[in-house]
């Protein structure tokens, strides 16, 4: 799983830190799992070089996300953590079982998000056309409809249409269609 | 009196004559508050006309004021009696007070038909939309620099608005953590959930990436629990009830009823990928590697993933390695000769790669053949493999049977007995066991039955039950809807209530109007009474004259006819006419007393009237005012000359 050579180096460097730092590190990883963000290196600069920084980070995310796919109970958790101190492995297993649901809702959407692209975001305007440089009055309401997609490759990427009025029903039935036997799907599965 | 004269002081008021405060009766008006008050009203019911609002000095020009209000006052229709300059120059209460009366009724209402009838929200939305966007629209235009991320003050209304499109942002949302069930003591938080509430769990201000996500990622929080509560909320009160289960044992249900699926479906899928041809598996499953490398180089982390990501890995898993071998000699090595000895080069290849395709094709459809000739070869062996494994034991059996009757033989007889005895034995145990048997299946019976008549009705009972819950929860949703119409009806007649003026004192006006009401009411039975009364001593009068007279001629009669032969007769004859001429006369000033008394009170009311009409002070002013005309006339006329 992990290169274990740098893993054991990196439990020692975790150890050298304090407790309270530790426990700020872990929370810090556990959020930017959940939101694809970054962590500034910097408020650790002082107990850390930067290439240290990045075996330790990569280390703790592997361990939080093994620990939450796998589901695995405490005791896994301080086994596969090894050498480390006991106050360590406790907050390590306490950040663990606090992020849990929000890790396991991003694993889960992460996967389910594979081989196929995935609307991430929408957003909407809604506007007017007054004229054209056919029709001197064209008095139409169009809705424009961005979508954000989220590809298999990581990407995010935009896709813009404009629909009328007509449209836009049309694509407010079909959902509501997709919506239903979604339901349906999964309330009437056959019986196990 | 006071009533009325209150009520047109405030009317008056209220279109925006300056009266004062302390006046209070019609009585205390004077000239030129009653002319600047009736030009006030004619300009608020005709709008614009040319009038002065105040007195002017000149007695001509008073003059003509006076005429054209008289005029203005007699087209809007007062039917009052005649109107002329005097009314209004030289004026008296009671006429002055039905000329109020009246141009106080002709004031244009106030528009209060909006407030009549219960708006209803939508309405009153779209009334505040509209009003908006016009005060928006009535301001002058601003270079977008002015303007802070398009954000624009004002001053009336106070307020301030978006305007241009510079600060649209896009919509991008994060998952935000938002601490649960804190404020119900009795859920219990863990305690390094809740010290990391304490300590660690940033605002949620601080926790999207940027400052703009926060409104989305809030927005976007909130509708996936609305959602996600009115889901399961459906789903529980339609099937959920129906099936009769605890919650969390239909969530159990539900869940394993989704593993399920989506196994088989993995399952049937990757059976399907198996059975593809080789080629086009090759190429997807080199498609799906391809794209599982990029994955792992951007940083997509789906090695470790949930239990269904590690199946599908692990099927993916031996394909590749199936892949990977079936890959390796497929490759073409390149060749660094010249052109043309490497198309030689390949067309020798090619055509010793086809021999051997060939042949190769050719030994694999053999070896095919043998294949299935072996397994139909296999199929038969089987077959009379088990026929003779069936003889085999029929022919055990029956050398069993027969090797016991060879040892039972020597002492046939015995044995014979001995066997009948225990066949007969054997059967009486038989019939035993089946009495036995008979006397304990039927109370089980009996009881079968009542258990399942018993799950029947509570069955029907619990569907019963379960339609009693639909209708209450139907009268609960109706029960709550007219709960909130009637509190938006209330908050809408509590704001049209605070918006009503409470300036006239409507209920007090109520009770003034039903008490002169009931006032009337005795007046005009007294007065009945009276006319009664009056009715019937009127009758009696007639009836008493009628009666004097006739007793009257019946004595003249009597008398006279002995009045010729007597002297005492004639007397008393003389005396009857005396009596008779006497008491008519008494009548006469009777009647006459009550006659000039009626006269008298007329006289009196009329003495009144015209005390009231102030005539001795009008005739001064008027004598005043024709002398100051009179010069008037005369600087006019010299004037004139002098020119």
């Amino acid at each position: 799983m992990m290169a274990d050579l740098k893993w054991e180096s990196a439990l020692e460097d975790i150890s050298k830190a304090s407790i309270q730092d530790i426990e700020n590190l872990c929370h810090l990883i556990a959020n930017s799992i959940c939101r694809d963000g970054a962590i500034d290196p910097g408020q650790f600069s002082s107990i850390w070089s930067l290439e240290k920084w990045w075996q330790i980070q990569t280390g703790l995310r592997g361990v939080l996300k093994t620990a939450v796919g796998k589901n695995w109970a405490n005791d896994q958790i301080s086994n596969a953590l090894g050498s480390l101190d006991d106050s360590y492995k406790k907050i390590i297993c306490d950040v663990v079982s606090i992020h849990k649901e929000a890790l396991r809702n991003k694993l889960i959407q992460d996967t389910t998000a594979v081989s196929h692209s995935v609307l991430a975001d929408f957003d909407w305007k809604l506007k007017l056309t007054l004229a054209s440089d056919k029709l001197a009055s064209l008095q139409e309401p169009l809705l424009q409809l961005s979508m954000d997609v989220r590809q298999s490759n990581g990407k995010r990427k935009i896709v813009t249409v404009e629909l009328d009025q007509s449209e836009l029903s049309k694509l407010i039935s079909s959902l509501e269609s997709c919506s239903k036997s979604v339901q349906q799907l999964t309330t009437t599965a056959p019986q196990p | 009196m006071e009533e009325v004269d209150r009520i047109i002081v405030h009317s008056l008021r209220s279109i925006g004559c300056d009266v004062e405060d302390d006046i209070q009766s019609l009585r205390q008006f004077g000239t030129e508050l009653i002319i600047a008050t009736v030009v006030q009203c004619l300009k608020v019911i005709l709008g614009d006309i040319d009038l002065p609002s105040s007195l002017p000095p000149g007695m001509s020009a008073r003059f003509r004021l006076g005429a054209s209000l008289a005029n203005h006052v007699q087209d809007l229709g007062y039917k009052g009696g005649d109107l002329g300059y005097q009314t209004f120059l030289y004026s008296n209460e009671t006429e002055i007070r039905k000329i109020f009366m009246f141009l106080v009724e002709k004031l244009p209402k106030e528009s209060s038909q909006a407030a009549d009838e219960p708006i209803g929200a939508s309405v009153l939305l779209q009334r505040a939309i509209s009003t908006e966007i016009n005060t928006q629209l009535s301001m002058a235009w601003l270079p977008s620099f002015l303007k802070d991320k398009g954000v624009r003050t004002r001053s009336k209304p106070p307020g301030w608005q978006i305007e241009g499109a510079c600060c649209l942002q896009h919509y991008h949302s994060c998952p935000v953590f938002i601490p649960k069930s804190i404020g119900n003591i009795s859920n219990k938080v863990p305690k390094e959930l809740r010290s990391y509430y304490i300590k660690h769990l940033p605002y949620v201000t601080n926790q999207t990436n940027l400052h703009r996500d926060l409104a989305p990622s809030i927005m976007e929080a909130n509708s996936l629990e609305v959602a996600v509560s009115q889901d399961w909320e459906n789903e529980w009160n339609q099937i959920g009830l129906a099936s009769r289960l605890s919650q969390q044992e239909f969530k159990k249900r539900k869940y394993e009823k989704l593993l399920k699926m989506i196994k088989d479906r993995l399952q049937q899928d990757s059976q399907l990928q198996e059975k593809i041809d080789s080629q086009t598996a090759i190429s997807d499953l080199n498609q799906i590697l391809t794209n599982i490398e990029t994955q792992n180089k951007t940083g997509n982390v789906k090695t470790k993933g949930s239990r269904f990501a590690h199946t599908e890995k692990l099927q993916y898993a031996k394909d590749e390695e199936k892949t990977m071998s079936q890959i390796g000699p497929a490759v073409p090595e390149k060749d660094k000769d010249t052109e043309e000895e490497l198309e030689k080069k390949r067309k020798e290849e090619v055509d010793s790669l086809r021999t051997e395709l060939s042949s190769i094709t050719a030994g694999l459809e053999k070896l095919e053949l043998e294949v299935k000739k072996f397994s139909t070869g296999r199929q038969e062996m089987e077959e009379e493999m088990a026929s003779q494994k069936k003889s085999i034991e029929e022919k055990n059996a029956a050398y069993k049977v027969k090797k016991r009757t060879l040892d039972l033989l020597p002492e046939a007889e015995a044995n014979i007995e001995k066997l009948q005895q225990l066949v007969e034995t054997s059967s009486q145990r038989l019939i035993n066991l089946s009495k036995q048997w008979e006397a304990h299946r039927d109370p089980l019976i009996q009881q079968y039955n009542e258990l399942s008549q018993l799950n029947s009705k509570r069955e029907s009972e619990a569907e019963k039950k379960l339609e009693e819950i639909k209708l209450f929860r139907n009268k609960m949703k109706e029960v709550a809807d007219d709960a909130r119409r009637k509190e938006e009806l209330h908050k809408q007649l509590v704001s049209e209530y605070e918006r009503m003026t409470k300036d006239v004192n409507r209920s007090a006006y109520t009770r003034k109007i039903l008490e002169i009401v009931a006032n009337i009411k005795k007046q005009k039975q007294e007065i009945d009474k009276i006319l009664v009364d009056t009715k019937s001593i009127q009758k009696e009068i007639n009836s008493l004259t009628g009666k004097l007279d006739r007793t009257f001629t019946v004595t003249d009669e009597l008398i006279f006819r002995d009045a010729k032969k007597d002297e005492a007769v004639k007397k008393a004859y003389r005396f009857l006419a005396a009596l008779h001429e006497n008491f008519e006369q008494l009548i006469s000033t009777v009647e006459d007393t009550g006659v000039v008394m009626r006269e008298i009170k007329d006289l009196e009311e009329q003495v009144e009237i015209e005390s009231n009409k102030k005539v001795l002070s009008n005739l001064e002013k008027i004598s005043v005012d024709l002398q100051q005309m009179k010069k008037e006339n005369a600087t006019l006329l010299a004037k004139v000359k002098g020119k």
